[in-house]
């Protein structure tokens, strides 16, 4: 394998490694934030609905 | 629920700064590693975030003490969250770990028993994370969890002693390899400053994480409680 080959091949891996890496950090953070916002939604119907209760 | 405070919102955009600034580092700064080439640098991140979980199931562990010896709410709530972290972290350095191994030890996966330790701490805290969710009471939840946290640390040792008790492939970052090892290197002072520059970096952002995440359980808890009150209400 020549040299520019050899580097784009381990190249390559460095891409898929930071891939990987960001795109599951970014996954996470993605669903806290959809938690957040329908627990937060959620919370805001039932006190609105004990409020008409009320 | 309350707004974030001013230091959060001061950590959590300095965290994305750090984090763009620790890969420009990797990529441009760091040097060329001589025997393996470019995807050497998936090394800083990799080991940052086992430095993570680890750092994690430790704060687990240690809230979990805590909370046996004086329960409060807020103590389970670290813990859950941290242990949460902590999976998603460890999730990332064996994911990073796999991608590394194929070219420098020609395998994806191989039963070494870093690789072995690693994933057993992982199924261990993913295991506690099913079952707090199988638990309704919160209490006996709560008491459960920080027993469980306790007992669970002590695959956290034997993960990151793996590599200096038994022969294996993995290289040892700070300290002597075994002679079988594959893929190790010698830091020179540039690799250093970026390696424990992503470490500062992924410890930032754990405590950012951390903190978001244990408002995100404070949220749930209040969810929790408004559903029972409207069923007290009902019922009544």
């Amino acid at each position: 394998m020549t040299a520019f080959w050899q580097t784009a091949d381990t190249a390559g891996y460095l891409v898929l490694g930071m891939a990987a890496i960001f795109g599951l950090m970014t996954l996470y953070v993605l669903r806290l934030r959809s938690r957040s916002r329908a627990l937060r939604k959620e919370l805001e119907e039932l006190q609105r609905t004990s409020a008409q209760k009320k | 629920m309350n707004a974030p405070s001013r230091t959060l919102n001061f950590i959590t955009p300095l965290a994305g700064l750090m984090l763009a600034v620790a890969t420009a580092l990797v990529l441009f700064y760091a040097p060329r590693e001589a025997v393996m080439g470019e995807v050497q640098r998936v090394f800083y991140f990799h080991v940052a975030a086992g430095w993570v979980g680890m750092l994690s199931f430790l704060v687990a562990a240690v809230a979990g003490g805590m909370y046996l010896a004086r329960p409060r709410a807020r103590l389970d709530e670290v813990a859950v969250s941290s242990v949460e972290i902590g999976v998603v972290f460890t999730l990332i350095n064996i994911v990073s770990g796999a991608i590394w191994a194929r070219p420098a030890w020609n395998t994806w996966w191989t039963w070494d028993p870093r690789l072995v330790t690693a994933a057993v701490m992982e199924l261990i805290y993913f295991a506690y994370l099913m079952l707090r969710s199988g638990i309704d009471d919160p209490e006996r939840r709560a008491r459960l969890g920080a027993v469980y946290t306790i007992v669970g640390f002590l695959s956290v040792p034997l993960t990151f002693f793996s590599i200096r008790f038994f022969r294996t492939l993995h290289p040892v970052v700070i300290g002597v390899s075994d002679p079988a090892a594959v893929g190790g290197f010698d830091m020179t002072p540039r690799m250093l400053q970026v390696f424990l520059f992503s470490l500062l970096t992924f410890s930032l952002i754990y405590i950012s994480l951390l903190w978001h995440r244990v408002r995100l359980e404070r949220l749930t808890r209040k969810v929790e409680e408004a559903k029972q009150q409207r069923m007290a209400g009902g019922a009544a």
